[in-house]
């Protein structure tokens, strides 16, 4: 009798579970292939997924901190650091959004690059490029304005950064200021908020419909070792809350968030903010739009494109270098604040100019000269190695239960660490717990496939 | 092997280290501590990344390891070294070194008095603001500045001379230093 309702139970389940997928034919998501690979790939496959991935984790964490964030001037701070020290488990929901924000920004130019060293923009792929460079500005802008909204001393220097910025727009800037941004820091934070709750993830949304390819490869291992990336880089490093901003003090000496030191490198050469700030970016962000316009090689591969190849490192280059030239202050404490900050232009801009050039000529010496030698070899003792990775079954059982023991020691202690207000601890183990997930759905990957076999 | 990967998992790691390095233990500038959190989950990925691009297809051998290797170690040597071989603890002396300062518009005690204690000296400061606009105080060098106080209120900052040298104390705040608030902190080898 037992047996018998248990086999009618699983008929029924599956009946519905036929149902479900049978009417769900009808919806757009069939459109989407979701392809979940058998074996080990490289990540390169799908980056993006992965930055959606990310996006979505922030979404998540995103609307759980809108339970508790109030967008005003005087209550934002506050209200931060109610969800860091008071509100149950706000310090590490707070953490996974901070992080989660920082890998979706080197996801997606890791992604960017990976894409423009590969040429993958050639084959009828000129609208999902330029989508993407589209929601990378969007990815950088809803960074921008989420950690504004703290309304520390770093927040504050970014939203001057910003207004200074978008009012130094020949004509239409002040119009445009004042629509953007309102009328003062209460009108910001406001106005920050709604553009980074509603309006840029909207948009990006939208434009993501474009940029999404048809088959969208979803790596469960992948993308657990990347969530317990994040946690553990969490757990090494809890976002500080920063001196709060208060209109009567005036503020120390800080530098804005990693993606926007760049920008404020350029702005502190003291040249034309308007060029600085809004003509350069502008012109790197038109570049890249223009690439597969520019590059009518038919090959896909780097080194036959000595050119692009060449700008692609200068740009990588250029990020790096202004990025962390952002980042220095003088750090002499006696002489004045301009001073400090004021970075000599014509050493800045030769450098920049050193480094398109020099990228440019090493990739061209790269695939005239070195290039034809190397694969010369390369063909010469070329031994194609079938390698098969097998592992007995006994041995794959042993992993298992190792694996799956450590991953409950790893949650208890977890748990424990956070109930003993160890948050860094516990975000940390809950990290390793989750990539040691990631390693048994590979166990069981490698498993099934072996079964296959 | 994976190519590709692998040529960006070094990258990911060699941008880390070089981040952290800077963060941790560079003396360049002070705000170059705000480089951690993204370098340390720049290494994470990277390490992350590293099996998925070495085991790929196989097993690699000792010559593909060799830059591995290098990436690891030179990350050990920036990162790990320091610790080490950073400057000897300095035993502390035994004796409270109390100060008082009276912050005004623009000097401390009306004059920027020379502060002089010795080495392994614990030194507490007390700035009393009896200014009209808001300061602090900060031993360059030896200490975290204190938060910022406004006119009335008082507030200790408390450190241990471990350094020896000619120091500045200023009024962070920016400009204040400039328009006269800094004077000399030094500190002397010990007697005894």
């Amino acid at each position: 009798m037992g047996e018998k309702g248990h086999k009618n139970i699983g008929k029924l389940l599956a009946d519905l579970y036929n149902w479900v997928i049978d009417r769900l034919r009808r919806t757009v998501l069939f459109g989407i292939r979701l392809v979940i690979p058998k074996k080990l790939l490289s990540i390169h496959g799908f980056l993006g997924m992965l930055t959606l991935v990310t996006f979505i984790i922030l979404g998540v964490t995103g609307v759980l901190l809108a339970f508790y964030y109030k967008p005003s001037i005087t209550q934002a701070y506050t209200s931060v650091k109610l969800i860091n020290n008071e509100v149950e488990f706000g310090i590490i929901i707070r953490n996974i959004h901070y992080h989660a924000a920082n890998a979706m920004l080197i996801l997606a130019i890791y992604h960017l690059f990976y894409q423009l060293f590969s040429g993958k923009y050639k084959v009828r792929n000129e609208v999902i490029w330029i989508t993407g460079i589209i929601t990378g500005v969007l990815t950088f802008l809803e960074a921008y304005t989420g950690y504004d909204l703290i309304l520390n001393e770093r927040g504050v220097l970014a939203i001057n950064i910003g207004a200074s910025l978008t009012n130094s727009v020949p004509i239409i800037g002040r119009t445009l200021a004042s629509i953007l941004l309102g009328f003062g820091f209460s009108d910001i934070i406001l106005h920050f908020y709604i553009f980074h709750i509603l309006v840029i993830p909207l948009l990006m949304i939208i434009i993501l419909t474009i940029h999404l390819p048809r088959n969208l490869i979803f790596d469960p291992p992948v993308v657990a070792v990347l969530g317990g990336a994040i946690l553990i880089a969490a757990g090494l490093y809890p976002v500080p809350l920063g001196e709060g901003f208060n209109p009567n003090i005036p503020p120390g000496i800080t530098v804005p968030e990693w993606y926007i030191t760049g920008l404020y490198a350029l702005l502190r050469t003291g040249i034309d903010k308007f060029v600085a700030g809004v003509l350069l970016p502008t012109l790197f962000i038109v570049y890249f739009l223009l690439i597969p316009f520019i590059d009518k090689n038919k090959s896909m591969s780097w080194h036959d494109r000595p050119l692009i190849t060449g700008l692609g490192i200068a740009g990588l280059a250029q990020i790096a270098l202004t990025t962390v030239w952002g980042f220095y202050i003088n750090p002499n404490k006696v002489i004045g604040l301009a001073e400090r900050l004021a970075i000599d232009p014509i050493q800045f801009y030769i450098i920049l100019a050193i480094i398109i050039a020099a990228s440019i000529i090493a990739s061209y010496v790269y695939s005239i000269y070195i290039h034809p030698k190397i694969s010369q070899n390369r063909t010469s003792n070329k031994t194609v190695k079938n390698f098969k990775f097998t592992i007995s079954e006994r041995a794959i059982t042993a992993l298992v239960i190792a694996a799956i023991a450590i991953q409950v020691i790893l949650t208890i202690y977890s748990i424990n660490s956070y109930a003993n207000k160890l948050y860094n601890i516990s975000m940390i183990s809950m990290g390793a717990s989750l990539t040691i997930f990631g390693f048994l759905i590979h166990l069981a990957r490698i498993f099934s496939a072996q079964e296959g076999d | 092997m994976d190519r590709g990967m692998y040529i960006s998992s070094h990258l990911l790691i060699l941008f880390g280290i070089i981040g952290t390095w800077l963060s941790l233990y560079s003396n360049i500038s002070d705000s170059f501590k705000e480089l951690a959190g993204v370098s340390i989950l720049l290494i994470v990925l990277g390490l992350m990344t590293l099996p998925v691009a070495l085991l790929k297809n196989g097993p690699p051998n000792l010559k593909q390891l060799s830059p591995t290797a290098g990436v690891l170690i030179i990350g050990v040597i920036l990162i790990g070294l320091p610790i080490f071989t950073g400057p000897p603890r300095v035993v502390e002396s035994g004796r409270i070194i109390n100060i008082t300062l009276i912050s005004t518009e623009w000097a401390f005690n009306q004059t920027n008095p020379t502060i002089q204690v010795e080495l392994g000296d614990r030194v507490r400061i007390t700035l009393i603001n009896n200014g009209t606009i808001t300061h602090s105080i900060e031993v360059v060098g030896l200490g975290p500045p204190s938060p910022k106080i406004n006119p009335g209120e008082n507030i200790t900052i408390e450190f241990v001379a471990t350094k020896e040298g000619t120091f500045d104390y200023i009024c962070p705040i920016p400009g204040h230093a400039e328009f006269g608030m800094h004077g000399k902190f030094i500190v002397t080898s010990r007697t005894k």
